[in-house]
């Protein structure tokens, strides 16, 4: 029973992992059932089951690890240092992202990255008002011209500009 | 016999002062646009394209060339400072270089990464010139069952690359299964969810902006400077004399230059790999053989030193199979095809027989670009330094706009900024569960060339066995070679299991 309160505790562990390995079998049940079965699955078959296995091996290593009474596996790297702890801008970046890459081609790209990287700039309380004013629309308009007129890269255009 | 006079014409095509100037013109354009994370060399280089229609042959083929060059190295310059590969062949060089930015050392990350790249780049285009015919004689042996294992070859660094080699498997499976998806060789279409635009596959610089780069910028923003607690306020007489110092400590890498570059070479030249898989396969390469093979991943210079010299060296290995054989290796040299097509060349044998001149003029442009590509790495690394003094409040709106801004310019297209947003979503939750996000973008990378080989080797042989993989030469070495990269890792897992067993049973 403890190791299942540990699982509970220490659940988020298996997120990726379940994500990528729910994702790899309806992937593999999908191309199973496409016509030349033998053919398309010649490399996914093999990867599909190396997924599999090593998602048990992960779990059951992590049983095993929890019965010793060793919580969860050793992590290493990024994870461990690197954690996000300012919450308010982190949600705003994130927003604010989803809401600029759906309000571009409505809005277009030099007002819609204007306004993003103002409202961003003030989420992240920049004090300097020349830095809000200035610098969104150098920002964008540099790329504007940089991609549109020198290069002749169409970014796209909304109901503004 | 030997005949110098072909070769006296190319030197006498590059005696001119028009051409010097396009090719340091290239290098400065390949630099500036590769550091743009979304913007590609092969991007870069078809934007230019129809510049070169009123050029000569050598200026033309030189300028795109030059940009080539600078797009190497320039993409690694984001992947340096801001861990944001501008293209796919810089993920390894962030590896060891954003840890070195981390430890307060980017200019000299980034002298390394210039020496490197202007050396992987000479080397290559040596190799160019004095052994191509034999670069190309061992490129055609290389059929599906070779080329299979090149990418099996280039998964095993997956394994080495994170401490839990179980999230290292699983993560790269899962790229690997992304990488099979859309419209195979026989027709079949698969994992498209009916979305068109994921015919051709799961677009490689959107997911890779998206995993690696733009979820970066959510741990960026819980720091005030890129480098830690407070910008490193540096003079640009101290980084100039850090850049230079990163120059110097390549020097005392010359074996590891010289290895890594003739595996960019040998990689560049067979069709499909490029210089991705040749970062790859020359850092997995370097780790194997060091001495200190525990500092990879935390700024060792040899890591560095092998993923720049060999993605630089990869060009001359490309250019090798285009120029002689006319099938283009990658993006990049499939764009060049076409610009000596709008030349009115046609790449292939016959181009050696009837423009022998023009062929050691490009050859020795390569040449040139690689000292303008030394003199102006330096110059934009210079400056490109001064990037992690500003703070990430205001570094991370402008990042954010310009990632969009590239990742929509590679095919016009939204579906591929919300490919990017969708892989950065991944991409935080990875980080958080400490996934190796490399492992993923390889993946995806290599997946393809995987799939498509396998596939033409089952057709080829009308089953699959590995007798097939032992009866072929070349794919023997190629078997012992991957044998020989698995086994510190399988010595590893072996351990780390005996522990953890011993561990259990103790307690």
């Amino acid at each position: 029973m403890g190791f299942l309160r540990a699982l509970g505790r220490k659940g988020g562990e298996f997120i990726v992992p379940s994500i990528m390995l729910a994702y790899a079998t309806y992937y593999y049940l999908e191309v199973s059932a496409l016509p030349r079965r033998e053919v398309n699955l010649l490399l996914i078959q093999p990867v599909y089951f190396v997924i599999l296995a090593a998602f048990l091996v992960l779990v059951a290593a992590y049983v095993c690890r929890s019965l010793a009474g060793k919580n969860g596996q050793a992590t290493n790297g990024e994870a461990s240092e690197r954690k996000i702890t300012n919450k308010v801008a982190t949600l705003s970046f994130a927003v604010l992202t989803v809401a600029y890459v759906y309000g571009l081609g409505w809005l277009g790209f030099v007002v819609s990255s204007w306004l993003y990287m103002t409202l961003l700039l003030m989420f992240f309380s920049v004090k300097s008002w020349l830095i809000i004013a200035a610098f969104p629309a150098g920002t964008a308009l540099f790329i504007y011209l940089t991609f549109d007129m020198w290069l002749s890269i169409p970014l796209p255009k909304g109901i503004l500009f | 016999m030997f005949d110098a006079a072909p070769i006296l014409e190319g030197l006498a095509l590059l005696a001119d002062w028009k051409v010097m100037a396009i090719i340091l013109l290239g290098v400065f354009f390949g630099i500036i646009t590769g550091a743009i994370p979304g913007f590609s060399t092969p991007l870069a280089i078809s934007i230019m394209l129809p510049l070169t229609y009123p050029m000569s042959p050598v200026l033309g083929i030189a300028f795109l060339t030059a940009i080539y060059a600078g797009g190497n190295f320039g993409s690694s310059i984001s992947s340096i400072l801001l861990n944001i590969p501008g293209s796919p062949q810089a993920i390894v060089t962030g590896f060891d270089g954003n840890p070195m930015t981390k430890q307060g050392r980017a200019s000299e990350a980034l002298g390394m990464a210039v020496a490197s790249s202007a050396m992987g780049n000479l080397l290559g285009a040596i190799f160019l010139i004095l052994v191509m015919p034999l670069i190309v004689t061992v490129a055609l042996m290389f059929g599906p069952p070779e080329l299979f294992l090149v990418g099996v070859l280039g998964l095993t660094v997956i394994a080495a690359l994170h401490n839990s080699f179980l999230k290292a498997i699983i993560a790269g499976g899962f790229g690997v299964l992304l990488g099979t998806v859309g419209m195979t060789s026989t027709g079949a279409i698969r994992g498209t969810h009916g979305y068109f635009e994921l015919m051709d596959g799961i677009p490689v610089i959107p997911a890779l902006i998206g995993l690696i780069g733009f979820s970066e910028l959510f741990y960026m923003l819980q720091q005030r400077y890129v480098a830690g607690g407070s910008g490193s306020k540096g003079d640009s007489q101290k980084n100039l004399h850090r850049l230079l110092y990163g120059f110097g400590r390549v020097l005392k890498h010359p074996v590891t230059v010289l290895k890594s570059s003739t595996i960019g070479v040998i990689i560049g030249a067979l069709p499909g790999a490029g210089a991705t898989v040749a970062s790859v396969v020359s850092y997995n390469e370097a780790k194997r053989s060091s001495r200190k093979p525990e500092e990879f991943g935390a700024g060792a210079e040899e890591g560095l030193i092998s993923a720049e010299s060999a993605n630089n060296a990869s060009e001359g290995g490309a250019l090798a199979t285009m120029l002689s054989l006319g099938i283009p290796g990658g993006l990049a040299t499939a764009v060049m095809v076409g610009a000596f097509m709008l030349q009115g060349l046609i790449p292939g044998p016959r181009l050696f027989i009837d423009h022998q001149g023009l062929v050691y003029g490009i050859m020795f442009a390569q040449i040139v670009a690689s000292f303008f590509l030394f003199m102006a790495g330096l110059l934009v690394s210079l400056y490109a330094a001064k990037v992690i003094n500003i703070p990430t409040i205001v570094l991370i709106p402008l990042i954010a706009v310009f990632s969009v801004a590239g990742t929509y310019a590679i095919s016009l297209q939204m579906f591929d900024v919300k490919i990017m947003l969708f892989f950065a979503a991944l991409g935080i939750l990875m980080r958080k569960y400490d996934y190796p996000l490399i492992a993923v973008i390889l993946g995806i990378i290599l997946g393809p060339i995987l799939d498509r080989q396998l596939m033409r080797t089952f057709q080829g042989a009308g089953e699959l066995s590995l007798g097939i993989f032992l009866n072929r030469p070349v794919s023997l070495i190629l078997l012992c070679l991957i044998l020989f990269c698995l086994a510190p890792i399988a010595l590893k897992i072996y351990r780390n299991a005996r522990e953890s067993l011993g561990y259990v049973k103790r307690t």
